[in-house]
């Protein structure tokens, strides 16, 4: 075991120069917003699919995009509104009245990165169609079955200030999403260099620094990153203080919670472990990458109760409070 | 928790009514300031040990260092979690003379006041103090270490009236001897209890914990007691709680309060031990002495400091 250890530890550390070749590249278009892109890049080596939620003018979709073009791998945004239907996403089948057969027409899913804009808008049956490719990475179109390209990544946004006619995602389609990440404003600084690299009108150009195959390697390396039991007995303690927090003397918490984490919470918390592992530069998981990355893998699989929200008590203080509690090994 | 509110809440008009004066000026009406609000750090504690009896009252006595004190800070409930221990009361004093430890600032000894309740385990393992700047924010907050005692049974009377009989005769017989023979007698000396400084604490347990491992070598055990004693350490002298702020924020507590370098150091210490402990590699006897004595001399270090 010490070799093989040893072997990803060293696989990670050469792969150290090109996962900072890709944030240099990424910060020539995006000020700041570090966070952000340090968690897209956690959603793809980590596969897994990542919901935001932030007010207009975030650098959102320029964030993905750009990410995108940095890893040469096809981009597709889709704009999510309350007519689109499940075959505008997935595909359909046409009609050809010249030799009456029926061709595939494959729709935009068919794609490296979507960025599915303001997935609250859509009805349901949008929101299904999309979740069923996240999960299966596979859409059927009539009778056959055509698998998505890989990677496949899926970054939703939520508007946060505009719910009306609006189709909130229900807990469990939620729960698909690996992190739910909330987007702030820049700092005064980055916001002035903002207005420096965007006032000018100039176009800036983003060279492809990985391709596809190389984040498929990536993937595997990251796979591969040692977590000891102690750090997954941790992970479990705080999935577990979601669901019965009286078990952890935190009995003022059992009011408060009406749905704890999913296993498959443990499942994304441990993957996203790795991979925050992986972008630090180490060939093993530590509980400091499990606090770092809980709350965005976390707040959204803990569903308060009335209660909670009459008293303002929201997911993230009471992860806060979970955190605080649960000792770290 | 009601009984504690009215004593916070005696406790914080106690606090107002002391006479600490600064030599600030007072604020400017037309300007509005931000004036920093100093931050108070735990120096040592007075932990109660030994073994307790049921209805007796047990203290814990706790010495904070203020840089200084503004007016408008007031000390919010304490959080406290125990088991089969019930608080009392809070008793405070002060010392802002020249003879404290850092020869400056402002010493509050806060002593709480636990009575016991039944026989067994008792424990306080939960113990926040935290104080607001007046509009409700939380300006500072100091974990405080758990403690762990036993409870004795309350001792029957009549032993006690025997052995108070006992007593007597004894007395009586000792004065007779006494003009008999006409001898001086010593009275013995109660040695003041030592209190330890947090170094000196880390110091003790550390060398009590290498013993163990010497006699019956784990090194995962021991790695993960030392890191305990660590970052039980780290959290007192910099209210850090490692439960919730990352290594960053700990590396610019440490650069705050003692140095850059420093900072950098216990960053480093505290990333080794967690190689040794989650990496997955095999840990050798070697390399356990040489984290062992690194962490030694870093505490060491503090100490001189």
């Amino acid at each position: 075991m010490d070799t093989t250890v040893k072997q990803v530890g060293e696989q990670v550390k050469s792969a150290q120069g090109t996962t900072e070749n890709l944030f240099r590249e990424i910060g020539k278009v995006i000020v700041g917003q570090h966070y952000l892109i340090e968690r897209l890049l956690i959603g793809l080596l980590a596969d897994g699919h990542i919901l935001l939620e932030g007010v207009p003018g975030l650098a959102k979709t320029m964030s993905v995009k750009t990410l995108a073009q940095s890893i040469a791998a096809k981009f597709q945004r889709l704009q999510f509104t309350p007519d689109l239907l499940p075959a505008d996403l997935i595909g359909t089948l046409v009609y050809n009245p010249k030799d009456g057969a029926f061709t595939t027409k494959k729709g935009p899913i068919f794609a490296n990165i979507i960025l599915a804009d303001e997935i609250n808008r859509a009805p349901s049956k949008v929101q299904s169609a999309l979740l069923e490719a996240m999960q299966e990475h596979q859409v059927t179109i009539g009778e056959s079955t055509f698998l998505l390209p890989e990677p496949f990544l899926v970054l939703a946004t939520q508007n946060p200030i505009e719910q009306e006619g609006t189709y909130p995602l229900p807990e469990a389609q939620i729960d698909r999403f690996m992190m739910k990440l909330n987007i702030s404003y820049p700092n005064k600084k980055e916001e002035k260099e903002i207005l420096e690299r965007m006032s000018t009108g100039q176009k800036i150009e983003v060279t492809p620094v990985l391709d596809t195959q190389t984040i498929s390697k990536l993937r595997k390396i990251v796979n591969q990153i040692y977590i000891d039991e102690k750090v997954k007995d941790y992970i479990l303690d705080i999935v577990f203080a979601t669901r019965y927090p009286e078990q952890f003397k935190l009995e003022n918490l059992k009011p408060l919670i009406a749905y704890g984490a999913s296993p498959r919470a443990s499942i994304m918390l441990t993957l996203a472990a790795k991979a925050h592992a992986f972008l630090k530069g180490r060939g093993y998981a530590t509980p400091e990458d499990v606090k770092q990355i809980g709350l965005d893998v976390l707040r959204h699989r803990v569903i308060v109760t009335y209660e909670a929200e009459a008293e303002e008590m929201t997911s993230e203080r009471i992860l806060g409070q979970i955190f605080d509690q649960i000792e770290v090994p | 928790m009601h009984l504690i509110r009215r004593l916070v809440l005696v406790f914080s008009f106690l606090f107002v009514l002391l006479p600490i004066k600064l030599n600030a000026e007072p604020p400017n009406d037309t300007d509005v300031q931000a004036v920093p609000v100093p931050t108070p750090r735990l120096d040592r504690v007075e932990q109660p040990t030994g073994t307790y009896r049921v209805g007796e009252m047990l203290s814990y006595r706790i010495h904070i260092l203020w840089p200084e004190l503004p007016e408008n800070v007031r000390m919010d409930s304490p959080e406290i979690q125990t088991e089969n221990l019930q608080l009392e009361g809070v008793r405070q004093e002060t010392n802002s003379t020249a003879e404290n430890v850092l020869g400056k600032g402002i010493e509050q000894i806060l002593t709480f006041q636990f009575l016991a309740q039944k026989t067994g385990k008792a424990e306080i393992s939960r113990f926040s103090l935290r104080w607001n700047q007046g509009d409700g924010a939380v300006s500072s907050q100091i974990e405080v270490p758990a403690v762990r005692i036993t409870i004795a049974p309350a001792s029957k009377p009549w032993p006690v009236i025997l052995g108070l009989g006992t007593g007597l005769l004894g007395l009586l017989f000792g004065s007779i001897t006494l003009i008999l023979n006409r001898k001086n007698r010593k009275r013995a000396q109660v040695p003041n209890p030592t209190v330890l400084s947090l170094e000196d604490q880390f110091i003790e347990d550390a060398n009590r914990l290498y013993h163990t491992h010497e006699l019956k070598p784990n090194p995962k055990d021991f790695l993960e007691g030392l890191t305990r004693l660590l970052l039980t350490y780290v959290k007192q002298k910099l209210d850090w709680n490692p439960s919730q702020g990352g290594y960053n924020t700990l590396e610019k507590k440490a650069g705050e309060r003692w140095s850059q370098k420093e900072a950098a150091r216990l960053r480093e210490l505290l990333q080794a031990l967690e190689y040794e402990r989650f990496s997955g590699t095999q840990t050798s006897a070697d390399n356990v002495k040489a984290t062992y004595e690194k962490t030694l001399s870093f505490i060491n270090q503090r100490r001189v400091i």
